[in-house]
């Protein structure tokens, strides 16, 4: 009995330091004086002349904005690349965001949503949805704002005049042109025996059919002037399930050059290493630029990479939800709708490109500045629009940022 | 409270105070009380906010309802896996059919008949197969995930909003009272079967010990069907309440109810499996507790290791306050 009571203070401890902690390390960020802050206030100092009403040193919004954040997979390396570039703009906003464990269903997402009501949060970023209008509409019943799937037409049509809901950006045929772009991008280097991985598709996950359609297109177009170009084997469903990795023993068996992945390139590096393969087959792949690729783009292994660059695709949530906390909504809106500005995913086709960017993010620097942020929000730049956001996001396409 | 649970009546020379079982009996609402209190201070007075106690309420309802009615199958000591699977089920064909026939008195129907129905289909064979009784749920869990992804064929969500007919939405505030008024309707009722008519004995002596209930020459075959289909009536509801509320069904729906209701069951107090310690209240209150403890470490804005730290924590702590009163010589089952 004593060892038990014994056991359940020091849980009780535990408990309570945990918290303490966080809650404390949390204060500290927010009042501590960090190198980082120094740098916000250099930048503060370089703005374009004439343009800021406010400074950049996290001093606006007066009360800091807490936003919520729906995310699929905490572990993910495109959901880990987004917190860092948050982390990034936290430095010169005040705003704080609260991430959503792995939303796993719909009643998962209102829960979430409805726990950002209660923790006081002004909006919700929809970087996943699975509840589709209905997690705008606890939003709009919340009074909170509500900020993505502005390409899909379940909600942006629903409530592109509401003015909880903000929009985002609009990939357009994003998924279909990334499943093409793999394909042509092995084509041109001379693949003529293709292997596709795609993924959720025979389960009719809309986006995974998109790229599919894609994949099979680009194949089908450059048969015209090659008919040796085939698809020898698609590899269904997802990795890590028996069938996927019957299928992946099946297909190493295989004489194939080119491998395009609808998920990840990733699960494939093992396999095609043990059998001997890993330098004869090139690879096309979703997926981010960080340290999973980049010896392998390097090595001339993974030659296409389909990227959705974090602080273009999803930076832009940030001054639409600054702007609109503070008043100043009609300057996120397309013609009094919701925003739906066009941004491409970026096709890494080059190591060249792909440590550019690498490099960029290393060194603590983005495509999309905390100043270009500022040129987006009306208290910076009384003259930020509609057109302002289009021309900070839709024109940073991978050529304009990078070079080819 | 039963003073032969506060009264050691073996100590022959003297009367003497369990406090083990005092605190054992306690501890889930003390937990529950704990839980408010300490969250409520936490989060700045944010927990019981009238907004929030909307948000807790719309959030404790599957899992409390699913709790209350596996408390009869838990308490015949038959370990139900497939619970989460059945509300997914209920949820996806109730929907189906609410989009083809725009009446959600129809889904209403499907989403209860499919788990009463399953519910029989578990009490018989927990009755004459002689299989242990988890596996069974296990893999009965896989089937119906298996043929929710069949039915569903190439559509992975399905929306209400694409129902022939528009279905009526129900606003955050309508749906709290809805919320309530089922659960409250659904508690009494499983509060008087099993206080107030024989069926809560007959749940307890069997899964106390199989054999002296089958001595006492009860209807071994008819308790477990009828504790199955009280149960399959927590997740019929369940199922439509999910179906009217999210408007969004899938593949995914429910998928962490399942666990979410054993966690429920042990922190309200109740061993799962089953015996004479079984009670309605552990449905509710673990329900409560669970529900309690994720919004407070939600609104607090820790980061997501740290709330599953904690929570884990918690967990721990209360099976450990729970387990002072469990004997640890067992007679013979």
């Amino acid at each position: 009995m004593k060892k038990k009571l014994l056991a359940l203070v020091l849980s009780a401890v535990m408990v309570f330091s945990m918290t303490a902690c966080s809650s404390k390390s949390a204060e500290e960020s927010t009042t501590t004086a960090t190198p980082t802050e120094v740098a916000a206030e250099d930048a503060a100092a370089t703005q374009a002349p004439g343009t800021s009403v406010v400074t950049l040193d996290k001093s606006w919004p007066t009360e800091k904005v807490l936003i919520g954040f729906e995310c699929f997979d905490t572990t993910d390396d495109q959901f880990l690349a987004i917190q860092k570039y948050y982390e990034y703009l936290e430095q010169y906003f005040n705003f704080d965001v609260m991430y959503s464990e792995s939303i796993a269903s719909a009643e998962d997402e209102l829960k979430f949503i409805e726990n950002c009501a209660s923790a006081g949060a002004k909006a919700v970023i929809g970087y996943y949805n699975v509840s589709g209008a209905e997690a705008v509409q606890l939003c709009a019943d919340k009074g909170m704002y509500y900020w993505g799937g502005a390409d899909k037409a379940i909600i942006y049509d629903k409530f592109a005049d509401n003015e909880y809901y903000l929009g985002g950006y609009d990939g357009g045929n994003a998924d279909y042109d990334s499943g093409y772009a793999m394909a042509k991008a092995l084509i041109d280097q001379g693949c003529e025996k293709l292997v596709y991985t795609s993924g959720g598709r025979d389960f009719g996950i809309d986006f995974f059919i998109d790229r599919s359609e894609g994949f099979y297109a680009a194949v089908e177009e450059a048969k015209a002037s090659n008919p040796n170009i085939e698809v020898i084997y698609d590899v269904s469903g997802w990795p890590g399930t028996d069938a996927f990795t019957a299928d992946q023993t099946k297909v190493c068996d295989m004489e194939f050059d080119g491998l395009a992945c609808s998920t990840t390139a990733a699960v494939w590096f093992q396999p095609l290493s043990t059998v001997g393969k890993i330098n004869t087959v090139k690879m096309a792949t979703m997926g981010s630029v960080g340290d999973l690729y980049k010896d392998f783009v390097e090595g001339g292994i993974v030659t296409a990479l389909v990227y959705e660059n974090e602080e273009v695709q999803f930076g832009g949530a940030i001054p639409a939800i600054l702007n609109a906390v503070a008043g100043n909504g009609d300057a996120n809106r397309n013609g009094g709708k919701a925003a739906n500005y066009k941004v491409d995913r970026w096709i890494v086709t080059s190591a060249d490109q792909y440590n550019a960017i690498y490099d960029k993010h290393s060194a603590g620097e983005y495509f999309v500045t905390a100043e270009e942020v500022a040129k987006c929000i009306v208290n910076f730049n009384p003259e930020a629009s509609y057109a302002t956001f289009e021309e900070v996001y839709s024109a940073k396409t991978l050529a304009a940022a990078v070079g080819q | 409270m039963d003073k032969s649970i506060v009264i050691d009546e073996t100590n022959s020379k003297s009367s003497k105070i369990n406090y083990s079982t005092i605190i054992s009996k306690l501890s889930p609402y003390a937990g529950l009380v704990l839980s408010i209190v300490v969250f409520q201070i936490l989060t700045g007075g944010k927990l019981l906010t009238i907004s929030n106690l909307q948000s807790l309420t719309n959030q404790v309802i599957i899992t409390a309802l699913v709790a209350i009615g596996a408390v009869y199958v838990f308490g015949i000591g038959c370990f139900d896996m497939s619970l989460g699977s059945l509300v997914c089920l209920g949820s996806v064909v109730g929907g189906m059919v609410a989009i083809a026939t725009g009446n959600i008195f129809f889904a209403f129907l499907v989403c209860m008949i499919i788990p009463i129905a399953a519910g029989i289909i578990k009490g018989i064979f927990a009755s004459y197969v002689e299989v242990p009784f988890f596996i069974f749920t296990i893999v009965l869990g896989m089937v119906i995930n298996a043929f929710v992804l069949v039915i569903l064929g190439k559509e992975t969500t399905l929306y209400l909003e694409n129902a022939v007919t528009p279905i009526k939405t129900f606003n955050f505030t309508e749906m709290t009272v809805i919320n309530v008024l089922v659960l409250g309707g659904f508690y009494l009722l499983c509060l008087f079967l099993f206080n107030y008519t024989g069926l809560g004995i007959r749940v307890k002596m069997l899964g106390g010990n199989y054999d002296a209930a089958k001595q006492t020459g009860m209807n071994i075959t008819k308790i477990k069907i009828t504790a199955f289909l009280v149960s399959a009536l927590g997740v019929g509801l369940a199922a439509f309440l999910i179906l009217i509320r999210v408007r969004t069904v899938g593949y995914s729906t429910a998928v962490s109810t399942g666990n979410d209701v054993m966690v429920a069951l042990v922190l309200g107090g109740m061993p799962i499996s089953g015996g004479p310690r079984t009670k309605i209240s552990a449905g509710i209150i673990g329900a409560a507790t669970i529900t309690v403890l994720n919004s407070g470490l939600a609104i607090m804005g820790l980061s997501t290791g740290t709330i599953q730290i904690c929570r884990g924590i918690v967990f721990l702590a209360v099976v450990l306050v729970a387990s002072f009163s469990y004997r640890t010589k067992m007679l013979p089952r």
